[in-house]
Parts: structure tokens; sequence; C-alpha cells
């Protein structure tokens, strides 16, 4: 078994394009301190970030924690590389490649989801029936997510769910303003259609 | 570009709005922050580590890969020397997260010590222990209850400590000093520590971890078949790991 192949690579999810020349990650570095510093703050900074982003691609509730690992190692290995002001960029791209390997991982092992809305933390002024209602409200958005081709889903998960602005996801993405809002209006579209059917399962009003 | 409102805050219907929110609750859990400040502080490891993986996958250069770091004085063989001390280096970020977590623990009085006072110390002793192995005097750590050190000046209050970070803390600390046993020439020191540090956490976040550093320390102490059985069980639980490539390197290179 050990002859097989690397089954996620690390830097093998940077199919995206604004990722540096990939051979810069076969040669060791030793990060200086201001490198090392530098790394630290985006860990800090964007951690909790990258890893909603990472789960609103789909990565399930069992591999989200080491695609949000994957992440931060493949930046490790690049920061030097990493131009000053697109750290963000570089680590969304990072992230998109590391969950359609993830997803790709997923689907080979027919992973069922049912532990999927589990992350939806816990409230303990919350009633059971109140948790339930929430728990089952995450599954209908990660299915809704799921369903929605990823180019509509980034900029949907973006804008929507983590609040970045138009501009910024056009410069993030690498993608034309238009283009963003195009995505966005499509992606509300099936959003809306899958609201109503959630309301409709509920019981309540669409 | 003018942004239309967001659906949460103009328009969206009651569903819609249930399904929006339900998004709000979802955040990583502390273990998996500390995990990556970990890696922060051991991110020269990182690196290494990825380096090993890349190059034990694609080439046989191990004469090249052995030259990166020829002070390694560990391991049974070439890039198997390598990689056992890249994996040192990587895993010795525990250290630094175990600064990161009392750091951000809101508590006066964290449960345990850290090995070292803060991160960057933490690095610069990684840096440090792939050249300049551990003394094997280095005293046993142990588990399962406070140190006097931790417990001594800081502890009057030590059970305001959030249980998890403080439980992470300990576990973090504990596979440190698993980590400074595997510098020194007897790996069968870090065997015995981390049969401790699993009688200890059971059920610990890093588990994944501790196995990774068994692996290591089974090849390393001349335990092939051992090793090789430790690797393939390794790989089997965690397919996803993002040690696996490393895992697979080292059994690939390492003698049955």
């Amino acid at each position: 078994m050990f002859a097989d192949p690397i089954e996620i690579e690390i830097g093998a999810g940077l199919a995206a394009t604004d990722a540096p020349p990939a051979g810069s990650a076969r040669a060791p570095t030793t990060l200086s301190h201001d490198d090392a510093a530098r790394f630290r703050a985006l860990v800090d900074g964007q951690f909790d970030f990258i890893w909603r982003f990472l789960r609103g691609l789909g990565v399930s509730e069992a591999g989200i924690d080491d695609a949000a690992q994957h992440v931060f190692m493949v930046t490790a290995q690049r920061i030097a590389h990493i131009t000053l002001g697109s750290e963000r960029s570089f680590l969304l791209s990072t992230a998109r490649g590391v969950a359609a390997n993830a997803r790709r991982a997923q689907a080979r092992r027919r992973e069922v989801s049912d532990d999927d809305a589990l992350d939806v933390h816990a409230d303990p002024s919350e009633n059971p029936e109140e948790r339930a209602s929430k728990m089952e409200a995450r599954a209908r958005l990660d299915e809704f997510l799921e369903e929605l081709p990823e180019e509509m889903r980034a900029v949907f998960v973006l804008f929507e769910l983590e609040g970045v602005t138009m501009a910024a996801i056009a410069q993030l993405l690498a993608i034309p303003p238009g283009t963003v809002a195009s995505r966005l209006r499509r992606a509300r579209e099936a959003f809306h259609e899958a609201a109503v059917l959630f309301g409709e399962r509920v019981g309540g009003a669409p | 570009m003018n942004d239309p409102p967001r659906l949460l805050d103009a328009g969206a219907s009651a569903a819609e709005r249930e399904l929006l929110n339900a998004w709000r609750a979802t955040q990583p859990s502390p273990q998996a922050r500390a995990r990556a400040r970990g890696l922060a502080g051991g991110v020269v490891g990182a690196v290494g580590v990825a380096v090993v993986a890349a190059s034990a996958s694609k080439t046989a250069g191990v004469a090249g890969a052995s030259s990166m770091a020829p002070t390694v004085a560990i391991g049974a063989g070439g890039l198997a020397k390598w990689a056992v001390g890249a994996a040192l280096v990587a895993l010795a970020g525990v250290g630094a997260a175990v600064g990161y977590l009392e750091a951000t623990t809101p508590t006066p009085a964290p449960l345990v010590v850290a090995v070292s006072p803060s991160p960057r110390v933490v690095e610069a002793t990684a840096v440090v222990a792939t050249s300049a192995p551990a003394p094997r005097e280095a005293p046993p750590p142990t588990f399962g209850a406070p140190t006097p050190q931790a417990t001594g000046e800081h502890g009057s209050s030590p059970h305001r400590a959030r249980p998890a970070a403080t439980e992470l803390s300990r576990e973090l600390e504990s596979l440190e000093h698993v980590r400074q046993a595997l510098a020194t020439p007897d790996a069968t020191l870090a065997l015995s520590r981390l049969d401790s540090h699993d009688a200890s956490f059971p059920k610990g976040a890093l588990r994944e971890e501790a196995s990774v550093l068994r692996v290591h320390a089974l090849f390393a102490s001349g335990k092939g078949a051992e090793g090789h059985r430790a690797a393939a069980a390794f790989l089997a639980r965690y397919p996803s790991s993002p040690h696996a490539g490393r895992i697979r390197a080292l059994g690939s290179t390492a003698a049955p």
C-alpha cells in the first residue's frame, strides 16, 4: 500500500489560478522570523473565515479540520512567495483547490452526511425542538450549497454568508465584477427555490 | 460597484432567513484553531514535511533529500533520517500551540506551564532540535495530574481555566515531551512516553498526531515491521490526514 501515490499531496489542490509556481514548494525553506510572524498573523486572522469557506464549499464535517490544515500547510510552504496584500486571495484560491480534492475524496468514500449538520454549536438555552429545527435548516442549507455549481457557490458563500463585498469578491476570485453580479443573481434564484421547498417541508411560510 | 443589500438585511422570506441564520453557528472548534496555531509555531517543519512527502513520492532523490538536512542524527537510513527530523520539527509546533492556548484562555492561571515560555522560544528550540538532539536526561513528564509547577506559583485558581483548553494544553505538552524524546538517540524512550500519553489521553483531541509520532518512533527504533503495521493502521483510520503523505513516504523508504 505504500507504493500508492499520495492521495492529497500538499499543494496538489492548487489548480486555481493565482498560485505561485509549483516548483517553489519543492525547495526546503526555513522561514524568516518575519515570514513566520506573517504566517501566524494569517492563521489568527483568517482561520475561522477559511474554515467556514471550506465548509460552505461542501467539505464534510468529517474532513473539514484536515482540509483547513491543508490550506494553511500550503500557505506555510509558499508564504515567502505570496505578495503582500494578496494573502486572502491566496488562501481562498488554495481553499477552493483543497475543497475540490476533499469533495472528490468524499464522493469516493460515499460518505453519508448525517453528521454534517452537527457543527451547529449547541446553545444551552435552546430546547431540543429548537435545536432540531436549526439542524434541519443547516442540513438543508448544506444540501442547497452542495447542489449549487462551484463558481456560484463561492460567490454566494462569500457575499451572503460571510458578508464580503462584491468588489472584494471580484478581486479575491480574480473575476470581473459583472461576473460576480451575475453569479450572485443566479445563486439567489436557486436559493429562493430551495427556501420555498424548505418552507413547505417544515410547514412554515415560504 | 454598488452592492445589493444582503438577503438577511432586506427581502428574505421567513424560510430564507431561517436557512441563512443556520450558517451563523458554523464555527471551527478551539482544537482546530489550536492545531493551526501549532502549525504556525512549527512552520519550519511543515515546510520540511511537505518537501519530504513530495520528494519521496516523486523521485528517488534520497541523496539530495538527505543533503538538505545533514545534521539530523536520528532514524535509520538516508531519507528516513531526514523525514523523521522534519517530522520532529513539525510536531514541535505543539509547543507553540500550548503557548497559544494559554494566551487565549481567559483565565489568569492556566493549568499547564508551557514547555517554553513563548511561541517564539519554542520555535527556536524546534530549529535547534534538528541539529542538537535533546539531552536524554531530560526528566520524563508526568501526565494525568497537574505538576507542582503548573499549580504552584500561578495555581491559585486552576479550575477557572476552560476545561477544553486546559485538557488540550496538557495533551500538547505531553506530545511535546514525546517529540523531545524522539530527538534523542534512543527512540524507545519516545515509545515509552507515547504509551503513557495514550493511557493519559485515550480520547484525546490529538490522537492523530500521537499516531504519527508512534509511526516515526517505531521506525526510528528499528522496529520496522511494527512501524509498517502502525503506518497501515494510521492510513486506514485517517486516509485524508495531512500527515498521510508523510506516513506513506516514510513507509516506502523504511526497512521492513
